[in-house]
């Protein structure tokens, strides 16, 4: 794997190179500023596969570079790894809407950096996989889909959708008060077998990216955040009060879906079918981890869609 | 500054032999040793304008910064009091700065520790 670290401090590169070097990641390129890393990148013709930023540097902060490298279109899902102090934790939330994938705490600790560097490589691998799906010829993809049904997606060109692995991280960071602030709820696709059945893996992305933007359309007033975590589902994160009814998000998502009919009915294919699932949150006497959420919105969601049609409660608050 | 390799490096770095790298990161710590004068030159020099203006926030921001580059670096280096120390004095400048407090309230909480910190940093040049 190809590291980029950025940090201005001189010292702090030289023992991240070496710790890095210790986990036997020996390919590691430094730059000191936020310029400085994005000329490098722009300049190389092979992107890195990894790229670790410092929060607090001068003129141009870390959150400021990694919204800045997320907008170049071969860094949109390169895993990008936060490095912040004791001081930098209120910087987290920013950081992971400016599409970080997660963070190492300073001072460094081995163990720590092992498995997030661990995690890295196998969100690496993962991509890599999904890479050679979308250079594959198309006549291959019907033979062998590259993914799996259950394989999570990230589409970087949705707004405020990131990688599930990036959006289970952010929860990891909340404290328990900022837990209960958090709302989630889940999605179904429930004919999501059928588009990847269908033979091309073209078909069953573009199906994900129709839903995703449909959804986001639906919550766009919402202080939202979304990832597709495989098998047809969605996850969504509100961080604060909905201010829609989960019926009108239900029925916004349906109506923004409808604009596709003419492309699905060209392609021979069906509409996407969405369920949703309720509104779940943290409470004090359930005493729900913020990480697990996403979990419970997908449980809450799939134990309803199980039932017989009839029997399918209506969407309400939990 | 004497790079003799009789500095014994923080248990961290030894929890699984590696002469190669042991030599990598007694190096870096050598540096960050070479380092120490000019920072503590640094540390007072701001502390001076700070005296000039108490009403400033600037040299207390750039004390914060200072201390906040130590704290990445010190404690993986085997100065864990330094870089607590550092860490500490960087997180509570930026937190009381962030709230509002006047910059006098804040040296008022960081005066102590501080001082305690660059006496600890010159005791590395003694060493």
């Amino acid at each position: 794997m190809r590291f980029l670290a950025v940090d201005d401090d001189p010292l702090f590169l030289q023992l991240l190179t070496a710790q890095l070097q210790r986990l036997g990641h020996t390919d590691l390129r430094t730059a000191s500023s936020g310029k400085s890393a994005l000329l490098l990148m722009e300049n190389l013709a092979t992107p890195f596969d990894c790229i670790l930023l410092d929060v607090q540097m001068p003129e141009m902060d870390g959150i400021a570079l990694c919204r800045k490298i997320r907008a170049l279109e071969k860094y949109a899902t390169t895993p990008i790894v936060m490095i912040t102090s004791m001081s930098d934790r209120t910087y987290i939330d920013a950081a992971f809407d400016a599409g970080a994938t997660d963070y190492v705490t300073k001072p460094l600790d081995r163990i720590e950096l092992k498995a997030r560097i661990g995690m890295v490589a196998h969100l690496h691998d993962a991509m890599q996989k999904r890479a050679a799906l979308v250079a594959a010829p198309l006549s291959s993809y019907s033979i062998e889909p590259a993914h799996d049904f259950a394989d999570a997606l990230v589409l970087p060109t949705v707004e405020r959708m990131t990688s599930y692995l990036a959006r289970s991280n952010y929860l990891l960071t909340l404290g328990l008060k900022r837990t209960y602030a958090l709302r989630a709820f889940a999605v179904q696709v429930e004919n999501a077998h059928a588009f990847y059945n269908h033979g091309n893996p073209a078909t069953f992305i573009d199906m994900i990216g129709d839903v995703a933007s449909a959804i986001l359309e639906s919550l766009k007033t919402e202080d939202m955040l979304f990832a597709y975590a495989g098998s047809g589902i969605f996850v969504c994160i509100v961080r604060s009060e909905m201010r829609t009814d989960m019926e009108s998000v239900s029925l916004a998502t349906n109506v923004a879906m409808a604009e596709f009919t003419s492309l699905y009915d060209a392609d021979d294919l069906p509409l996407p079918n969405l369920h949703f699932g309720a509104l779940v949150r943290s409470s004090a006497f359930t005493l729900t981890r913020s990480s697990k959420l996403p979990e419970m919105a997908i449980s809450v969601m799939q134990s309803d869609l199980y039932q017989a049609p009839a029997q399918r409660t209506k969407i309400r608050a939990f | 500054m004497n790079s003799s390799p009789a500095i014994p490096l923080p248990n961290s770095a030894r929890r699984a032999p590696d002469p190669a790298m042991d030599d990598v990161l007694r190096a870096i710590r050598l540096r960050f040793i070479d380092c120490v004068h000019g920072r503590l030159m640094k540390f007072e020099d701001l502390k001076q304008v700070f005296h000039t203006d108490p009403a400033k926030l600037t040299p207390l921001s750039e004390i914060g910064a200072l201390s906040h580059k130590i704290a990445g670096v010190a404690e993986t280096l085997g100065f864990g009091d330094i870089g607590q120390l550092a860490g500490w004095i960087d997180g509570e400048i930026t937190r009381r700065a962030r709230a509002g407090e006047p910059p006098i309230a804040i040296w008022r909480k960081i005066d102590s520790p501080l001082e305690d910190m660059l006496e600890k940093m010159e005791d590395l040049l003694d060493a």
